[in-house]
């Protein structure tokens, strides 16, 4: 008895397609032919996350599994956008207006949250004053001008996001987006769906932002200093915010700090650096001061004594640090990633280090030798991609 | 003085290709499609034989079989979850990719639920990592697409569609 499989009712190839764990796996399914393309929901609801790519512009992609750089083709342009922000497949895209664009480059799909000029401290905004087109107030009541570059570049240091913010999800009203924001990265801004701009959380000279990260129904930020501010921006009329302070053991002295959650364990990570200079590669005499990692310390908060405490080991657990929603994964969930390594990008960009130029440090770290090994994702030539934003980790996700 | 028959305790299926099989209630019970005859009221289980002309002896047989064995090894304990999996290992050997796609459709049609979901994580483990073309030629799908329409999916897409095992 043969039989026509193109027959088979849609319900089991959905109960096929459900079975899958890579997302690429169900693309496949879907360009089998057009019935089965029209009977596999486009946004599949049943992902866990995937293991991240490398945006390395709207145009093209690292791949971790093969090492290779896919061309990505988006409708979008490559230069004079910064990605500053990538939580659960969306991209957080910055340029030269106010807006705050999402983009999820798997569907494509784009939404926008409230314009950079809707943050409490931007005093007025308008394109007529050019070279200062924002005015900026600072926690001490003065005001300073900053530019259209100035803005993208600096103003935002990171917005991650609660949730995937697609409407094709039924729990999308929950979705909040939550900015370190202001020039000296002393504010905390948050924006709820539906709202119109944005609000603070907290802005006090104080504290210097370093990181944030969503977990559970709250965002925890960071300093350079260990200390913990954990925000509530649900439930109550004005958000909450409970910071505290932590005792560090000696080892902490990074020059970037990464938050992130493996299970219930907050890690603080710390990435350190070292300068040096790069001779050009084509034998130029010009020197160029340039930033690179040299290594990682992984601190895990202990709360019973409000004390970070290195730990040695990751086990089957790796990072994906940068400009990102930092993000922990089971490196055994994957094919293509190591165990107790940390991938890592280079979002510290020009202007915050004033001097560095365009060379990449993209890489792998391992915990258990301390190597580092570099990601193969550009040419050679490393200045090729000037222009391009800095590289980002993005989870796809098809929602 | 005549003895009264004793109730029969099986249920009758026939596939299209051969005799008739017994199965108990407990299995037949399984099989939602033939849980809705048994539960007609005009339905006599002594004498009523149930046709089932879209199944195939092979495949009632194999259905049977699996619900048998995993009906008697529900214990968790590891060595039953050990033999199980070698159960369901050889359960697969034996079957060609026609063969499963049959059963999956015979599966479907008898709507029991635990084959269904195991011959469905068959095909899913067998379909993981390969190409479109594999999985067309597994399932015998005509490729209806325009070569301008599978070229814009390709695209659109690429890296899912690189690197991939071909058969």
């Amino acid at each position: 008895m043969s039989v026509e499989w193109i027959e088979l009712p849609s319900e089991i190839l959905e109960s096929i397609s459900k079975l899958f764990s890579f997302y690429t796996d169900y693309l496949r399914l879907r360009a089998v032919c057009h019935s089965w393309r029209s009977s596999l929901p486009k946004n599949p609801l049943h992902f866990p996350p995937q293991l991240p790519c490398l945006m390395l512009s709207p145009r093209a992609f690292f791949h971790l599994p093969n090492h290779k750089t896919h061309l990505l083709n988006l409708p979008e342009p490559s230069n004079g956008i910064r990605y500053c922000g990538s939580s659960h497949g969306w991209l957080v895209i910055l340029d030269d207006s106010p807006n705050v664009r999402l983009l999820n480059p798997v569907t494509r799909e784009t939404l926008h949250l409230p314009r950079v000029n809707t943050f409490p401290d931007v005093v007025s905004f308008s394109y007529s004053n050019i070279g200062r087109e924002y005015l900026v107030a600072n926690p001490r009541g003065g005001v300073h001008a900053l530019n259209l570059n100035q803005m993208r570049n600096c103003y935002v240091k990171k917005i991650v996001l609660s949730s995937s913010p697609s409407p094709c999800l039924q729990n999308c009203d929950n979705f909040a987006a939550f900015a370190i924001v202001g020039k000296g990265q002393h504010s905390l801004g948050f924006c709820k769906k539906g709202h119109d701009s944005w609000g603070f959380v907290i802005s006090d000279e104080m504290y210097c932002w370093e990181d944030v990260v969503y977990q559970n129904g709250l965002f925890y930020a960071v300093t350079k200093e260990g200390t913990i501010a954990v925000c509530d921006i649900y439930g109550y009329e004005s958000p909450q915010v409970t910071v505290i302070q932590t005792t560090t053991p000696f080892e902490f002295c990074g020059d970037i700090y990464y938050v992130v959650f493996s299970g219930v364990d907050m890690l603080l990570v710390a990435r350190n650096l070292e300068q040096e200079f790069d001779n050009n590669d084509d034998g130029g005499d010009e020197c160029n001061l340039v930033y690179r990692t040299v290594g990682f310390d992984v601190f895990k908060m202990n709360w019973s004594e409000m004390k970070w405490e290195k730990i040695e080991s990751l086990g089957d657990r790796v990072l994906f640090l940068g400009g990102n929603s930092s993000l922990c994964l089971i490196a055994s969930d994957f094919v293509g990633c190591l165990k107790d390594c940390i991938y890592f990008t280079d979002d510290y960009s020009d202007s915050n280090y004033d001097d560095a130029c365009g060379k990449h440090d993209v890489g792998v770290f391992s915990l258990w030798d301390q190597s580092i090994e570099l990601l193969p994702c550009y040419p050679r030539n490393s200045y090729s991609r000037l222009g391009w934003p800095l590289p980002i980790w993005v989870s796809p996700n098809p929602c | 003085m005549a003895k009264t028959p004793e109730p029969k305790r099986t249920i009758s299926l026939k596939p299209c290709d051969g005799d008739v099989i017994e199965v108990s209630p407990m299995i037949a019970k399984q099989m939602q499609t033939i849980q809705s005859f048994i539960e007609d009221d005009s339905f006599i289980a002594t004498t009523t034989i149930i046709p089932l002309p879209n199944v195939t002896a092979f495949q009632l047989s194999k259905i049977i079989d699996y619900l048998n064995y995993h009906s008697n090894s529900k214990a968790v304990a590891d060595n039953v979850k050990e033999s199980t999996k070698k159960f369901d290992e050889e359960f697969l050997k034996e079957l060609e990719h026609d063969k499963l796609k049959e059963l999956l459709h015979a599966a479907n049609y008898l709507n029991v639920k635990e084959v269904l979901d195991f011959l469905c994580q068959a095909v899913a483990d067998l379909i993981q990592d390969k190409s479109v073309k594999f999985v067309r030629k597994f399932f015998g799908v005509v490729n209806d697409y325009s070569v301008e329409e599978e070229e814009d999916i390709r695209r659109t897409h690429a890296w899912a569609f690189e690197g991939v095992e071909e058969d």
